[in-house]
């Protein structure tokens, strides 16, 4: 009985271990951020949070692509296994591609589930739309609160990111944040656009 | 003969389905949204909407605001009313024909009706609750383990099922039985005093209030003076667009006698206020809708003939109807 129990376990350790995935990794520079330590020019974050969807991987030589059945991931720096987005341990890629974000089709389908669901508190309920970016933290004293959104012209906030893969990590650079001179975005608007754009420009694959 | 039994048996489930309920009338465009919610689901949503459970201290209901007897709009406050006595800005809006809506609110600030409901549930001075907490108390009580079966196949009650059904039933809110529908549908005729206003209707206010729904769902300024202590810009909070500062989204006129006080900050009382602003009270800026900006010239006698026509747009039958009324059965079992 202890027998079947030890190779239950085996068998299911090593199906884990041979699920293959790309990990995100909120880092500053080339230091990985972890919640509530200091990290740059007197950074430290209380709250990453942040939607990665309509992933495709591809490889440009043999011309083939992979798209996960899951349209959306939510991403929590506070649970590494939410980093994670799987891939199928068989296929060598070339290149990802997905949205920082939720697209303007998806914020107007209406109720949604499982990541998308309002539940999870990434979606505002006084306009409607989801929030894409969720980074809270000090600078010094000062509290800063960012929540990244917006899905219609002119304020669209959501940002496609194209990167050829190098590793089996992309590391999510958040250094911007320190460029801007407001530290709270709470709505779709300009800004918001603006530091989505830079922090989706600073992905890298290592 | 077996072959007939099955084929009549197939047609009677066909025409009793649900999705006969809220068909679009006849007369109607095409809907933003489909009709095909089961009828466990518009029960569910009914039960969910007249249920103050969904408010942080159970006081408040979606119905509080939006109440049947006045087409889903509320008569006694000029704004909205909430928990612990708090005071909105704007008026209720009248609940029905939204299946030919595509922004909800004054502002057009929701893109779709499932999400509609998130606003009231979670602003503090509406019902002030959050989601989860009215997922627990939904799957703690009695009766809704039961609905939620009914409604989707299991006792599961999460956000999606919960918004679907809401949506089912204010969806299923059709407006479309007041005399002007029994006129077009040629089985009722003007009296000669309403075809005077139908004229009169169709030259001055039919460029927005677009027949046969009343509205063309824009956003518009209709020369209304900014309220001083509300301050409220309208769209423009919203979109942060300047083009759109101050503008509201123009209201379908039917049921107008049930669904007074008028516009988007109730202050309005009576049809002939509203018609005296437009004849002479529209406040000039440069957000005034260009379908105002030459004056509506109105003698006394045809505002009255104008008014005549529009009650010919309330429907009774849809004020009383008793499958949009408060689930007695449901929420309260033990009262006769």
């Amino acid at each position: 009985m202890r027998l079947i129990a030890y190779i239950v376990t085996y068998l299911v350790v090593i199906s884990c271990m041979a699920q293959d995935s790309i990990t995100i990794i909120p880092s500053w520079g080339a230091d990985k951020i972890e919640l509530n330590k200091a990290c740059g020019d007197s950074f430290s974050f209380s709250k990453i949070r942040f939607y990665i969807s309509n992933v495709r991987f591809y490889n440009e030589e043999i011309n083939e692509d992979y798209l996960p059945k899951k349209q959306a991931y939510l991403m929590d720096i506070s649970n590494a296994q939410t980093l994670k987005i799987p891939t199928p341990d068989s296929f060598h890629f070339t290149h990802i591609k997905f949205t920082l974000g939720i697209d303007s089709t998806t914020n107007s389908q209406g109720a949604l589930s499982d990541d998308l669901d309002p539940i999870h508190g990434m979606y505002w309920t006084w306009q409607s739309g989801y929030i894409n970016t969720k980074i809270e933290g000090l600078h010094g004293d000062e509290k800063f609160t960012f929540h990244l959104g917006g899905y219609s012209y002119p304020y669209n906030a959501s940002q496609d990111v194209m990167l050829s893969l190098t590793g089996k990590t992309l590391a999510f650079q958040l250094q911007a944040i320190g460029t801007i001179d407001q530290w709270s975005i709470m709505r779709p608007c300009n800004e918001a656009v603006n530091l989505s754009k830079k922090i989706a420009q600073s992905f890298n694959s290592k | 003969m077996k072959i007939l039994a099955f084929l009549f048996l197939s047609l009677a489930c066909y025409f009793s389905s649900s999705e006969i309920i809220g068909l679009r009338p006849s007369h109607f465009p095409k809907p933003n949204y489909s009709f095909n919610s089961s009828a466990e689901s518009i029960l569910l949503g009914r039960a969910l909407f007249y249920d103050p459970l969904l408010s942080l201290d159970g006081t408040i209901s979606c119905a509080s605001c939006h109440s049947p007897y006045n087409a889903f709009a509320h008569t006694d406050h000029a704004v909205s009313h909430g928990i612990d006595d708090s005071i909105g800005t704007r008026n209720a809006p009248a609940l029905f024909n939204l299946a030919w809506q595509q922004k909800l609110m004054w502002d057009g600030a929701i893109n779709h009706i499932d999400v509609q409901a998130l606003a009231p549930i979670v602003h503090p001075g509406e019902m002030g609750e959050s989601l989860p907490n009215v997922l627990s108390k939904l799957q703690k009580s009695g009766i809704y383990p039961n609905l939620f079966r009914a409604a989707y196949g299991d006792t599961s009650i999460n956000s999606q099922r919960m918004l679907k059904a809401l949506s089912a039933f204010q969806l299923s809110l059709v407006s479309a039985n007041a005399k002007y529908d029994r006129v077009v549908q040629k089985i009722d005729s003007f009296t000669s005093q309403e075809k005077v206003g139908y004229l009169l209707f169709k030259s001055s206010c039919n460029s927005c209030h677009t027949e046969p729904l009343f509205t063309n769902h824009t956003f518009k300024n209709n020369g209304l003076k900014m309220d001083p202590e509300i301050k409220d810009v309208g769209r423009y909070a919203v979109t942060l667009q300047a083009a759109d500062s101050f503008l509201f989204k123009v209201p379908s006129l039917r049921n107008l006698s049930y669904t007074y006080p008028y516009m988007h900050d109730g202050r309005f009382q009576k049809i002939n206020e509203v018609l005296n602003h437009y004849t002479d009270g529209i406040h000039n800026t440069i957000h005034l809708s260009k379908k105002l900006q030459q004056r509506i010239k109105l003698s006394s006698t045809e505002k009255v003939d104008l008014t005549a026509f529009l009650l010919t747009l309330n429907d009774q039958e849809f004020i009383l109807s008793k499958t949009n009324k408060y689930p007695i059965k449901i929420l309260n079992p033990e009262q006769k």
